[in-house]
């Protein structure tokens, strides 16, 4: 690899690095602005993919070698397969574990009265 | 005895030893952080009330933290590209920069800690802040580990660049692809904890 080439990849690096700012600004003043619930949600994790794919294609060279594809898919689906097993959890419920629907109990009158004073 | 594949291409990976090897230990990596995620998901989606992220965490310090993050990814390739172009002065200067980034980035990360514990938010707080700090805890850990390897090499580097510059320009090559997966976690979990 010559210095001629050595110095094109700092370039491209440098633009890397731009865009990756660019990308958290973006991110953080859309989630400033008050974006919240599920659009924010997508939008953020649209950018924080982005900037993943960057850093891994370009930043990591993940592309020079197959046998690292090939480690990383393995660790990928692994990955999901995490995440899928949390949803297991959804699935099959113990009965009585519902937590999307709990509701605190009441409180008593008396207690919450007490609570106050102290 | 001379440890095989630390500069040459091994015929089967199509590459060196120290490369595969952190490959890796990155993938081993991805399985630790993608679990603590997926705890992260399985809380969240239970929790009876969640906060927003910007109204319990300081999103303008974590926005500079990760500018910061991101730049000292910058200059840890300029590093590498510094020993690839027989320069050892730029590289000193461009890892020592890294440290500085990567210890400033670790203690604004202490002071925001500093900031929660004076408002008594502690990880047994709440669910949130539980996950908050395990997450980031991990993260800091991980970037300190960074400093300490990248310090050591350019304190006792000069030895092994005088006897094999090849393999000390892998060693930091390597070194680069650990920070890279370090900015990377961050650049996940910047949104996850303080913008959604």
């Amino acid at each position: 690899m010559s210095n001629e080439d050595i110095q094109q990849q700092v370039k491209g690096h440098q633009k890397i690095f731009v865009s990756l700012a660019i990308l958290t600004l973006a991110s953080a003043g859309i989630a400033m602005s008050g974006l919240g619930g599920t659009p924010g949600i997508i939008v953020a994790m649209c950018i924080a993919f982005t900037q993943g794919l960057l850093i891994l294609g370009k930043l990591m060279h993940l592309n020079e070698s197959s046998s690292v594809k090939g480690l990383l898919a393995l660790t990928a689906f692994f990955v999901a397969y995490l995440l899928f097993a949390t949803c297991l959890a959804f699935m099959n419920q113990i009965e009585g574990t519902d937590h999307l629907h709990y509701t605190p109990p009441p409180v008593e009158e008396s207690h919450a009265e007490e609570a106050h004073e102290e | 005895m001379e440890i095989p594949y630390t500069v040459e291409k091994r015929p089967d990976t199509g590459l060196y030893n120290g490369k595969i090897g952190m490959w890796l230990f990155l993938a081993s990596e991805v399985m630790l952080f993608g679990a603590l995620f997926s705890s992260y998901v399985l809380l969240r989606v239970n929790a009876v009330d969640w906060p927003h992220g910007p109204e319990v965490l300081n999103v303008p310090l974590a926005t500079v933290n990760t500018l910061v993050l991101i730049g000292s990814s910058l200059t840890i390739f300029k590093a590498w590209a510094a020993l690839k172009m027989n320069d050892f002065a730029a590289y000193k200067k461009f890892a020592w920069i890294t440290i500085a980034l990567g210890s400033l980035f670790i203690l604004i990360k202490l002071y925001e800690y500093s900031d929660k514990f004076s408002h008594e938010h502690y990880p047994a707080t709440s669910t949130f802040y539980a996950i908050y700090f395990t997450l980031t805890g991990l993260h800091v850990i991980h970037l300190f580990a960074g400093v300490l390897v990248n310090t050591f090499h350019v304190l006792f580097g000069g030895g092994l660049w005088k006897k094999s510059p090849e393999q000390f320009t892998n060693r930091i090559e390597v070194t680069g692809l650990y920070w890279h997966f370090v900015d990377l976690v961050w650049l996940i979990m910047f949104p996850t904890l303080y913008l959604i």
